[in-house]
């Protein structure tokens, strides 16, 4: 099963590498161009896809059977719920800072990892990580950090 | 000898020592935890060495690879979940001394034999940069050519699961190599208006998100289901007895470690293996190996740490590096602006013979550090990974943010993270992406300088001695499969990297 899919995944990626590429001057033998590498990456990724996903179509048809565990569904919605964080957080770290945008996130992922996620331990982890981290890269290390355009940063 | 001795002076200032105890001490700390290896340490740890000088955040680095590797080792010892595939091995007989009530002996001969192999190492490194770098010197574009087609391809005989898959992932790194401004025409590829893209994605952004952050997400699928044994851990010093056994294996392991170490896609896993047999076929009773031999943790630990050290050679003379461990410091080196080859020796002395002394000094500090707190790292085997994994994923945010003081960045970190959990899921192996995404653009160049250099005429290579007998082994590498002899060998090899 993992052959189909990854064979399907990558017959997109190869295609996609190839639709980019289209307007790329591929050059000659004595000069290739700039389109030259991923044209022939691409063309390659498509080929080996395309073997690799024919050979999970065989591997399907000669088992019948499911070749693994069942899909956790919670461990995935944890998976979604910390990259949907993450996306958010990328989003508005310039505008809030580090040190909210950080101690916000901080909370609601140690929150996501206890079972009682309404008590006051998440919110204080939260803010000791994050002025943990303040005080290690930004104070120590001399990092700059986004200070934030709501604060006049 | 010289440079060794200048390396050593640089290291042992206060400041890097320091640097070197606190980069062996979150390395023990975070590799210590089941399922994270070296490589995923290393990613993740990486932003701590931003903001300090060049040498000071190699030699952090070395401390945290050196932590990550022991870390992982203990793991294996008491828990039986290796690290990472190099600590397989040690899982075997390890852990079934650990059973046995001997955990403190397999843990001390696993520091001891690491000290002794990482002492070689580095006076091997020593000895053989110097002469490499001599010959380094006379490559030009058609013999780095030939060099990264020799890599990829021992890399695709020994790789990890299906040679489509590695092929695959090789291409992908080469796709990825290619986005940003075209080296010799300066036209975007991939970029898509992007202007954070114009120079191409950052290595320590793409290996933190795939081995890092991709890790993280893996491990958040289970995060209730550990459950980790108390085993006591007494008499960490060797008796005379354990010596007396351990010290031939821990000279072999290291000589024949280092040489494993200098293969592309071999590194310290294939190291441990390799000697883990060896011991195996020459023991008295080979009966005794699987059921708490100390033999077989002391030549596999030893070797592991030679072929680490090996595996810094041609990355320090050539720059080519030759797993992913190497290919994150390569980042992390360009990233403090030095160009790991055969100049940096003249161009920055003080960094390659900092890089080759700290290997020596991390050995030191694991002594200092893994014996005494080792019932730390015990406690920490039971800190739930619910509590670890919040801060792990701030390094990384604040890493990625770090690299070029931009929030593009941090998106691009959650993109490989998914795309590093995504492989993990589908069974892509993304050492060979990582390889390939490092290499990507020197081969493309060095191609291309060729070919302008020759008109166009693939001849031209094999008018060059060092290019031609480069591509001869290649070839030969490539055809190994198809010999009989050679068949068994590299089943065995590709065994070894599957697991």
């Amino acid at each position: 099963m993992r052959d189909l899919v990854g064979g399907i995944v990558f017959l997109a990626v190869g295609g996609l590498t190839l639709y980019l590429a289209r307007g790329l001057p591929l050059g000659q033998v004595r000069l290739p161009g700039p389109g030259a590498l991923p044209t022939i990456a691409g063309v390659a990724i498509t080929l080996l896809s395309l073997l690799l996903a024919w050979r999970g179509m065989k591997s399907l048809r000669a088992v019948t059977r499911s070749d693994g565990p069942a899909p956790d569904w919670q461990g995935y919605s944890r998976i979604a719920a910390v990259a949907a964080l993450i996306a958010v957080y990328t989003a508005v770290i310039s505008w809030l800072g580090f040190f909210v945008s950080t101690a916000l996130l901080m909370t609601v992922l140690f929150m996501l990892g206890v079972e009682r996620p309404m008590r006051w331990g998440p919110p204080a982890a939260g803010l000791a990580a994050t002025a943990a981290a303040y005080v290690l890269f930004v104070t120590l290390l001399d990092v700059r950090l986004p200070v934030g355009s709501l604060w006049g940063g | 000898m010289g440079g060794l001795l200048d390396g050593f002076l640089t290291v042992l200032q206060p400041n890097n020592i320091l640097f070197c105890f606190i980069g062996s001490l979150v390395g023990t700390l975070i590799g210590v935890l089941p399922g994270l290896g070296p490589t995923a340490t290393i990613a993740m740890l990486l932003p701590l060495t931003i903001g300090l000088d060049p040498v000071t955040a190699i030699i952090m680095i070395a401390g945290i690879y050196y932590g990550a590797s022991y870390g992982g080792s203990t793991t294996a010892i008491l828990v039986n979940i290796p690290g990472e595939a190099q600590s397989v091995v040690t899982c075997i007989d390890g852990y079934k001394m650990a059973q046995q009530g001997r955990a403190g002996a397999a843990i001390g001969i696993c520091a001891f034999g690491s000290f002794i192999a990482g002492t070689l190492g580095a006076i091997a490194i020593g000895l053989v940069s110097q002469p490499l770098i001599e010959i380094a010197i006379r490559f030009g574009p058609p013999e780095y050519f030939a060099l990264m087609l020799l890599g990829f391809v021992v890399l695709l005989v020994l790789a990890k699961g299906s040679v489509i898959r590695s092929l695959i992932m090789i291409f992908a790194g080469l796709v990825l190599s290619a986005v940003g401004q075209d080296v010799v025409t300066g036209e975007p590829r991939y970029t898509f208006g992007i202007s954070n893209l114009a120079d191409g994605i950052s290595i320590v952004t793409i290996s933190m998100g795939i081995f890092g952050l991709g890790e993280v997400f893996y491990n958040l699928e289970r995060l209730s289901q550990q459950n980790v044994q108390h085993v006591p851990v007494r008499n960490l010093l060797p008796t005379r007895e354990d010596w007396r056994a351990s010290a031939g294996p821990i000279a072999r392991g290291s000589v024949l470690g280092f040489l494993v170490g200098l293969l592309p896609g071999g590194g310290a896993t294939l190291a441990s293996f390799v000697s883990y047999a060896l011991e195996k076929r020459i023991a008295a009773d080979p009966s005794r190996f699987g059921r708490g031999a100390i033999e077989g943790v002391a030549g596999p630990e030893a070797s592991n740490n030679a072929g680490a050290a090996g595996s810094f050679i041609p990355l320090l003379t050539l720059g080519l590096p030759g797993n992913p461990v190497t290919a994150i410091l390569l980042g992390a080196l360009i990233l403090y602006g030095v160009t790991p080859g055969p100049l940096m020796i003249q161009s920055n002395p003080q960094v390659f013979w900092g890089v080759v002394a700290s290997m020596y000094i991390g050995n030191v500090m694991l002594l200092l550090i893994n014996l005494p707190f080792v019932g730390v790292w015990v406690q920490l085997l039971r800190v739930p990974y619910r509590y670890l994994y919040a801060p792990l994923i701030l390094f990384m945010l604040i890493g990625a943010y770090s690299v070029n003081t931009s929030v593009f960045d941090v998106g691009v970190l959650l993109f490989f993270g998914a795309v590093g959990y995504g492989l993990r899921k589908l069974d892509f192996e993304p050492a060979p992406l990582i390889l390939a995404f490092v290499l990507g653009g020197p081969l493309e160049l060095n191609l291309r300088q060729t070919l302008m250099l020759s008109r166009g005429s693939w001849e031209f290579l094999l008018d060059r001695p060092i290019a031609a007998a480069v591509l001869l082994a290649a070839l030969l590498v490539a055809a190994l499969p198809l010999l009989g002899s050679a068949k068994g060998m590299l089943r065995t090899a590709r065994a070894v990297n599957e697991l």
